[in-house]
């Protein structure tokens, strides 16, 4: 069932994406043949130990801890591992760079540094959602640990099928509990905690949905006039849809040249449409409360959150309309009218041709002037801070730029702004004894203090806060474009993950693509595909039985009675607002920085 | 001269035929199956399918009579989708091995592969020797509980499993223990099991994970028994056909591609597993 990268049939783009790989393959072998040259005799032997660990202290610098600290850090892994030297564990995380990086680096360091060997599965998210879910309801050992989503967080909440971490610290497992693991320097920790603050799931890797934009084009003075003379108004970062339109609009078709020297015809806008279920998460990854659905309230919201799922003392209690939610309702028909309308309007032609894994390179070709969705892993594509490539300056230097999505005519002041996630460090319940202390053990180390800054480097997806923070990130903070301003604002907080309502979110998220590919193949208008899937999604629901939290769905009324009520939807709005838009310059300063 | 042109004629036929049948077995199903109905042999059959009688939830188990549980959901899918109606009867697996035997059943739900059944059903090819078969329904494990506190750890060695070795009646798992002369003892519900190790304080139970799983939690047991983190073994479970029902090869090889194609739809299984 697993479908590695290299045998997913990708059509356009896919050379790109296996020739990344391999490239980033050879250079981390080649570190690492340097290192185990220089140290060919390092084995976890005793005799050896303090040399290995020196090595890979050297290795991982820069480091969220002192050259000490850090020693000492991986000397307790030494001593925690012990009664496991010579043993395995089967680990599996999705294909993001992050990952790769803990597969052919991290692995090995672990495996010299405890005597434990880790085979590191990288496989697509659609995977690991299958794995761990057939491991869970099946019983089937398959995996020690994953990194998964914490979009789950409601599902393992309800199942009660994964180790509850907060617990095994305390108990079996403080024995293998890092004294450097410092919870409270991660990174919305909370993203992984169940009603009750337990902590099923520990943050590895996080990434916001974001807006990118050309910077360089923006600030442009020719195609600035341009745009004001066309318009009215100054070309910034969109604030609202109807701006983004406009700019969309704006440079479709326009001739560009990039800093390489070359010159391109510009999309204003680039998404993604194949049927996958990676276009399942381009919707239930908060588009439709950036659309405007649902209600106010963070971390989701209340009592109607981004998944139009109704909420009332912690039971789903409906998603269609008619039972209170908002699936079908007028924001989400529109922010799914809107997502086919610009694909068709303004991007490329492939886009729907591709999904979630091909699109990520794109922008960084050179063609693209803005999208309103780039999820934060797409930065480490070498395209985005190689030097030559059409995006960055003669020394790698970004000239593109991240900022919160706009907005949709349905959201309001209060919602959640913007989405993001947290893979996160997941152990089964049937993974048990020394197979669970060896995998809280490499878990740990794929987060701990001493390799954070150094994983962040390489792939661009933080999970502590003293990592955004590091004297080293915040010097170099414009190799990320914005990110490292992004994770270090206060409004980092406004951007929040699935949360705890979505009662089985790899059942549930299962439905969605489907819908969704129907409307942008035209067999089902969007009102039909937010109506059908909001049908399916309550009956789906109604099937489910939790020991607690389980869904309970309210009878079906009138979609008037639910209208005219004023916790119910929002009624229908003109479509069309006064765009405004926003000097890049003065998002950094209202993130607090500059 | 005519007959040579007869026999090629046949022989060409019949390499078609063998073409056609391993182009419904070998379909590439690369990356997620749609999810959508299509019919493989549109037929209209009715196929009577016997569904052993187990308490083995979520896998198989007896409601009100019912065969129900996520083998029974994967089999009966696959078998619409291929163009069948379905009758599903629920009886003890001996029952289900005779009516398959005296052509009342086309088939049995959720059977690892044992040389004996096999005389008397047909298991998709290469299910004999497979770890994990692509043409499974589902894949389960079993793992070993012993008493708390016996220090049992397994190691990939069954002949070191602590005796009396407990095992439900009927289970695959029996034959390959009494080859490694362990003492088997057979009792016929999973509860037996479980008290009977408790009480007696020794030797160890042999069950699917999800079964260890419930009687961890069970109060009356609550804290005695230790799961050994390691399966015992994993086993493909098949929808295997009677050698004497009507069915083509051709009908038999399109409703296990389409056991295959339905394993592999991300939305399909997700549903299945969240139902239980």
């Amino acid at each position: 069932m697993k479908v590695s990268v290299a045998s997913v049939h990708f059509p356009a783009g896919s050379r790109i994406r296996i020739g990344r790989v391999m490239c980033k393959a050879v250079v981390y072998i080649a570190a690492l043949f340097l290192v185990a040259v220089s140290f060919s005799s390092a084995e976890a032997g005793e005799a050896n130990i303090d040399k290995t660990v020196a090595r890979w202290v050297d290795f991982f610098t820069p480091s969220g801890l002192s050259k000490e600290d850090a020693a000492k850090e991986l000397l307790w892994f030494h001593e925690a591992a012990k009664p496991f030297e010579g043993k395995e564990i089967r680990v599996a995380a999705e294909d993001i760079e992050t990952h790769y990086w803990e597969r052919d680096v991290l692995a090995q360091a672990f495996r010299e540094i405890t005597g434990i060997a880790v085979k590191f599965d990288v496989i697509p998210e659609g995977d690991i959602i299958l794995n761990i879910t057939e491991q869970m309801m099946t019983g089937r050992m398959i995996y020690d640990a994953y990194v998964n989503d914490a979009d789950l967080i409601g599902t393992h909440t309800r199942l009660g099928k994964v180790v509850n971490l907060t617990e095994y610290m305390a108990g079996e497992g403080k024995p293998y509990t890092d004294p450097w693991l410092d919870l409270p320097d991660f990174l919305n920790l909370e993203f992984g905690q169940d009603y009750d603050g337990n902590q099923l799931q520990l943050p590895d890797q996080q990434f916001p949905i974001l807006y990118w934009f050309r910077y360089d084009w923006f600030n442009d003075e020719e195609t600035k006039r341009d745009f004001r003379k066309r318009y009215g108004y100054e070309l910034g970062v969109p604030v609202n849809w109807s701006a983004y339109e406009d700019i969309a609009e704006f440079f479709t078709g326009r001739t560009m040249k990039n800093p390489n020297g070359s010159t391109v015809k510009a999309y204003g806008h680039l998404d993604y449409g194949k049927p996958s279920p990676s276009l399942g998460w381009r919707f239930t990854d908060a588009w439709l409360s950036v659309a405007g659905m649902g209600d106010k309230g963070l971390p989701n919201g209340r009592p109607v959150d981004e998944w139009g799922i109704r909420v009332e003392d912690r039971v789903p209690v409906g998603s269609m309309v008619e039972r209170g939610g908002q699936l079908n309702g007028p924001a989400a028909v529109y922010g799914l009218t809107k997502y086919i309308e610009w694909m068709d309007k303004y991007a490329p032609p492939y886009a729907k041709n591709i999904e979630w894994s091909e699109f990520g390179p794109i922008p960084g070709e050179g063609a693209i002037a803005q999208t309103i969705y780039f999820c934060g892993t797409f930065a480490s594509y070498p395209g985005y801070h190689k030097a030559g490539s059409p995006v960055c300056d003669s020394n790698g230097n970004p000239l593109w730029r991240v900022a919160p999505q706009p907005h949709g005519v349905y959201w309001e002041e209060g919602m959640k702004v913007g989405y993001q996630d947290a893979g996160s460090w997941t152990i089964p319940s049937n993974v048990r004894g020394k197979q669970r202390a060896m995998a809280w053990l490499f878990a740990q180390f794929c987060v701990s203090k001493t390799v954070s800054v150094k994983k962040f480097i390489i792939g661009g997806t933080p999970n502590r806060r003293s990592t955004v923070e590091h004297p080293y990130i915040m010097k170099n903070a414009s190799r990320w474009g914005g990110l490292v301003e992004f994770y270090s604002s206060r409004d980092e907080k406004t951007f929040t993950g699935t949360g705890l309502n979505v009662p089985n979110y790899p059942a549930l998220s299962g439905l969605w693509w489907e819908h969704i590919a129907a409307a942008v193949k035209g067999e089902y208008t969007p009102q039909q595909a937010m109506d059908t899937l909001a049908a399916e999604q309550d009956e789906l629901m109604g099937s489910m039985k939790f020991t607690r939290y389980s869904p309970k769905l309210n009878p079906v009324m009138s979609k008037e009675y639910w209208l005219e009520r004023p916790d119910g939807p929002k009624a229908k709005r003109p479509e069309r607002e006064k765009p405004v838009t926003i000097a890049y310059d003065d998002i950094l300063k209202g993130w607090g920085m500059r | 001269m005519a007959a040579t042109t007869v026999m090629n004629d046949r022989s060409i036929r019949s390499v078609i035929r063998i073409m056609l049948l391993c182009a419904v077995i070998c379909l590439p199903t690369a990356g997620y199956a749609d999810g959508t109905d299509k019919t493989s042999v549109a037929t209209g059959k009715t196929l009577r399918l016997c569904c052993p009688d187990e308490q083995w939830y979520p896998f198989l188990y007896n409601e009100d009579g019912v065969g129900k549980g996520m083998l029974v959901d994967i089999v009966k899918k696959a078998c619409e989708s291929a163009g069948f109606r379905v009758e599903i009867e629920i009886f003890p697996i001996n029952r289900c091995l005779r009516m398959a035997e005296y052509e009342k059943a086309d088939g049995i739900i959720g059977l690892p592969y044992d040389k004996k059944y096999a005389t008397v059903v047909e298991y998709p090819s290469g299910s004999q020797s497979a770890a994990e078969s692509v043409w499974r329904i589902l894949q389960i494990d079993e793992v070993i509980i012993t008493y708390r506190g016996s220090g049992y750890e397994y190691a990939g060695n069954s002949r070191t499993l602590p005796e009396p070795v407990r095992v439900l009646q009927g289970s695959p798992v029996t034959s390959e223990l009494r080859q490694a002369d362990l003492n088997v003892e057979e009792l016929s519900t999973s509860r037996q099991l479980l008290s009977k190790l408790a009480h007696d304080k020794n030797g160890s139970v042999v069950t699917n994970t999800v079964s260890a799983e419930q009687y961890l939690k069970d109060e009356s047991f609550s804290d005695s028994f230790d799961i050994d983190p390691v399966p015992l073994r994993s086993s493909s479970y098949y929808l295997a056909f009677s050698w004497k029902s009507e069915l083509s090869r051709e009908e038999r090889a399109a409703i296990w591609h389409e056991v295959r194609r339905w394993r592999q739809s991300y939305a399909f299984m997700l549903k299945v597993f969240s139902q239980y």
